[in-house]
């Protein structure tokens, strides 16, 4: 598991890329796998939320996410929290350049 | 040591256990559309009968081809204003709702990511607004090969 994160801030918009390290694992009843993928994303930056998706299965493997929001600045940070549908999480705050 | 932790400041910082209770309450209402074999039974799920018709404010980026169904990007926008809500589909995926976005305060309407794709199919991008009604953009792509094998 692992987040990588690189944000940049210009015009007082952030743009967030996210890396997150994790299989999004298909259901496979031939190889006995179960399902495992994150089904919660939210980031928040100054105690408001500016990024909530419910991915599924039908995003890929180790997900790359883009997006943007209004009202930051440069050396704010943002958290970045996901749940799996195993109960797994993983959170990190991360500085805007 | 201490070298590691530098190398670390700016990027990964903390690894902790969540509560669910700090995510908003989306899956508890509606995770069993993610469940569903067909996408008007997902998107039922989603918005019951609510209209929905194709609009060109809402743009689904999306290329022609791809040749790995593993790992499709996709951008999705639109120039809406009070956007509640996106939602992707892939209509012959086997799962086909994809994602969910909730849009917040902050939140620019402009969002990509990589998606699988079984076969060729169409894609679905949706952006429910405040009053309530659908606005649509659907876009073929052709998959040489599939993305959704375990």
């Amino acid at each position: 598991m692992g987040i990588k994160v690189i944000a940049k801030v210009k015009d007082n918009v952030a743009e967030v890329k996210l890396l997150i390290k994790h299989p999004m694992q298909i259901a496979n009843a031939k190889t006995n796998k179960t399902a495992k993928y994150i089904n919660e994303l939210l980031v928040k930056h100054g105690g408001k939320t500016v990024y909530t998706m419910y991915p599924s299965v039908g995003i890929s493997e180790n997900p790359f996410i883009k997006f943007m929001f209004k009202g930051a600045k440069e050396g704010d940070k943002i958290d970045v929290s996901w749940k799996d549908n195993t109960g797994e999480t993983e959170q990190g705050e991360f500085e805007l350049k | 040591m201490q070298r590691r932790n530098f190398i670390k400041v700016g990027g990964f910082m903390a690894l902790g256990m969540l509560s669910p209770s700090l995510y908003a309450g989306f899956l508890e209402d509606h995770a069993k559309a993610f469940t569903f074999n067909s996408a008007p039974e997902a998107m039922g799920n989603l918005y019951g009968q609510a209209k929905s018709a194709a609009d060109t404010k809402v743009e689904l980026k999306v290329p022609d081809i791809a040749e790995n169904g593993g790992a499709v990007p996709v951008t999705i926008s639109t120039t809406l204003s009070d956007v509640v809500e996106m939602s992707l589909f892939v209509e012959k995926n086997p799962y086909p709702l994809i994602a969910v976005w909730e849009i917040n305060e902050n939140t620019i309407t402009d969002f990509s990511t990589r998606i699988r794709m079984g076969e060729t199919s169409n894609v679905v991008l949706v952006v429910k607004t405040q009053d309530g009604t659908l606005h649509t953009a659907t876009k073929e792509v052709k998959v040489t090969v599939g993305g959704c094998g375990g």
